[in-house]
């Protein structure tokens, strides 16, 4: 009788494996109604832990674009933002300075028209990075100092009231425009120095030739810049006031913005090309916002650590409380599992029509926590939720959740799968169980 | 082992374990079921009726002896490797109904049928074929929980027949009914034997039914013994 003792169900079936499967199918979606409860739970579960991993990727996505833009534009650790790439002498990191300006860029006017004209290219900054001491008369502070084209920064500053509305850190930068030769002090440092806006005040440099120079400027305002250390150095002025402080036409970097950040590396790639064949007569080293922002690195991959570690136990939890789940209700069918195994249908069978149980509520439950989800994430945007400086920051953030859809696939499936998983319980109970066992089962 | 015999037990016994007591279900059985015959295994509660009837409906093994389907010893065959066997050969039928119940009558005679191979014509002929043969075709659309306690055996029966088994196995089928339906559904369950050649393995101790019997065996303390 070799044909009745092969275990050939499925293969005899083969042919109709199409059609039993939907039958299948149709078979576990009616069976979700039947403890209604139960399903209405598990359904529950499954959207609720789609939610909140979706809301979570969102304030992910809101957290780590914003700190992507924040050292963009403001500069991360609260120094000056980067821009999308920076143009600096070759020499710069590679050999060290011994005079002030000595690596800077020399005929910036240009040069500056020379990258502009990169359709890519939106807006270039020059920038000059000194140092020196702050004086009121009575104590002498030293600073870290950046000399700046007020218009172009405030423009790269204002960039972020748009993650960001209550972030006005372009207005910051209004005093510069006044065209007094002035300054504005971190908020630490001008503390230090009890200095109040308008107070005329002395600033040392050295020279491109070594000497000490000295100029009178006004405080024309106090700022935070968001980091309480970087408050203790910060001192902001304009770009000529600094270029005549040091005796020099030279600037320390170019920072260019392009329009948007879409195929960077390629438009990094073209403008580097593009110097290269344009401008000859100095070296240029272009360097990426990302390899300056050794912070921003670090939190996106201790984020990365606690987005991972948290989507992982909400995945468990959904696991292990739709098992539960799966367990009841095969427990509960275990009578009609004997029946169906008794008139022939294979453990295979069997435990197919609670997987797709499984699946359909891992559907279900992600259809809805996806709707859940996009109703939330506007009302807590629309709540605009203060949250607290982040550590080591002093500028308080609004709390937004973005759709980060290229996510929510990965979330669908993560939720399935882990809901599907869950009807191995089924199995181990069907298997445990033999024919005579279920039946007798009350 | 003569042509005509559909099922052959050589010496069976079934022991069972309640704790680390060793209870003794069947003692050395040994008998042939024929081909289209309508036996009925009789006698009290406990007597061993239901483990016999798991043996030959091939859900259960024996502890000890042989068991010939056809001719073939499947004595060593594993239960999951009997699944062919029983959708292909055996029918089943029992004490409370054991229907699907959110399937309508349709479906649940429909889906032993779909993991046969069957195509979908074939299938819908049958279904209808056997809801029309137990009277109900006008309940083809309706959940078992609308129907009453003698069209629910009746739509067992016809989904154990509509897979056109040598065997239909059958556990105390009119202990949930009342004398009217139960009386109605032996009737059936006669003329279906005759009308199909089926051979129907009954246990149950109303004496109504053994008396429509065409073989009696009795048992008590799982061993066969005459009348």
């Amino acid at each position: 009788m070799p044909d009745n003792t092969v275990d050939d169900d499925f293969v005899i079936a083969k042919h109709y494996s199409r059609r039993n499967f939907v039958k299948l199918l149709k078979l576990a979606y009616r069976n979700l109604f039947r403890n209604k409860r139960r399903s209405f739970f598990a359904i529950l579960i499954a959207a609720s832990g789609c939610t909140a991993l979706s809301i979570a990727i969102g304030y992910y996505s809101f957290s780590i674009y914003s700190l992507q833009e924040l050292t963009i534009r403001n500069g991360f650790g609260g120094s000056s933002g980067s821009g999308h790439v920076q143009v600096f002498d070759k020499r710069v990191g590679e050999q060290s300075e011994e005079r002030t300006m000595e690596f800077g860029l020399d005929g910036v006017k240009g040069l500056i028209e020379t990258i502009k004209k990169d359709a890519d290219v939106d807006y270039v900054l020059p920038r000059i990075e000194f140092g020196g001491l702050i004086s009121n008369g009575d104590k002498s502070v030293p600073f870290k100092g950046f000399g700046v084209e007020a218009e172009k920064e405030m423009q790269l500053w204002g960039g972020l009231s748009e993650i960001n509305p209550r972030l006005k850190l372009g207005e910051q930068l209004q005093p510069l425009k006044s065209g007094k030769q002035g300054i504005i002090l971190g908020s630490a440092l001008a503390n230090s120095l009890h200095a109040k806006i308008g107070d005329m005040m002395m600033m040392y440099s050295t020279t491109v030739d070594g000497a000490i120079n000295g100029a009178d400027v006004e405080l024309l305002g106090i700022m935070s810049t968001g980091v309480s250390e970087t408050d203790k150095y910060y001192l902001l002025t304009n770009i000529g006031v600094a270029q005549k402080l040091t005796n020099s036409s030279k600037i320390s970097l170019l920072s260019v913005m392009f329009k948007n950040r879409k195929h960077f590396d390629d438009k990094v790639q073209s403008l580097q090309s593009y110097l290269e064949k344009n401008s000859s007569a100095q070296n240029f080293k272009l360097v990426p916002w990302y390899e300056q922002a050794a912070f921003y690195i670090s939190i996106r991959d201790i984020f990365n650590i606690i987005f991972s570690f948290m989507g992982s136990i909400i995945l468990v939890i959904v696991l292990l409380s739709c098992w539960n789940i799966m367990n009841m209700t095969t427990m509960e069918r275990i009578k009609e599992i004997g029946t169906l195994r008794a008139i022939g249908l294979s453990i295979k069978n069997i435990s197919a029509i609670f997987m797709l149980e499984a699946f359909l509520i891992g559907v279900i439950g992600v259809v809805i926590g996806m709707s859940v989800q996009l109703i939330a994430s506007r009302i807590i945007n629309a709540l605009q939720i203060i949250m607290p400086p982040v550590p080591g920051m002093s500028r308080p953030y609004t709390l937004q959740v973005y759709a980060a859809t290229w996510f929510h696939p990965l979330i669908a499936i993560g939720i399935i799968i882990a809901i599907t998983v869950s009807s191995f319980s089924s199995l181990i109970i069907i298997k445990r169980f033999s024919i005579v066992g279920s039946l007798e089962h009350t | 082992m003569p042509s005509e015999t559909l099922v052959q037990l050589e010496n069976i016994s079934r022991k069972y374990y309640l704790d680390k007591t060793e209870i003794c279900a069947l003692d050395n059985v040994s008998f042939q079921i024929h081909k289209a015959d309508f036996v009925v295994l009789a006698g009290p509660s406990g007597s061993g009726k239901t483990t016999l009837l798991n043996i030959i409906g091939c859900i259960d093994k024996p502890s000890q002896g042989k068991v010939f389907f056809e001719g073939t010893d499947i004595t060593n065959t594993p239960i999951e490797k009997l699944n062919h066997l029983r959708l292909k050969n055996i029918g089943f039928i029992f004490q409370s109904f054991n229907l699907i119940p959110v399937l309508t009558a349709f479906e649940n005679v429909e889906l032993p049928l779909l993991f046969k191979g069957l195509d979908d014509k074939t299938i819908k002929n049958l279904v209808e074929k056997f809801l029309h043969r137990v009277g109900l075709m006008d309940k083809i659309n309706e959940k078992p929980s609308n129907l009453s306690g003698g069209q629910r055996q009746r739509l067992a029966i016809a989904r154990a027949l509509a897979g056109n088994p040598s065997l239909i196995v059958a556990d105390e089928p009119t202990a949930s009914l009342d004398r009217k339906n139960a009386e109605s559904i032996i009737e059936l369950l006669r003329e279906l034997n005759d009308e199909f050649g089926v051979t129907i393995v009954l246990a149950s101790h109303d004496p109504m039914i053994i008396e429509h019997s065409r073989t009696k065996l009795f048992m008590r303390d799982g061993q066969l013994v005459s009348e």
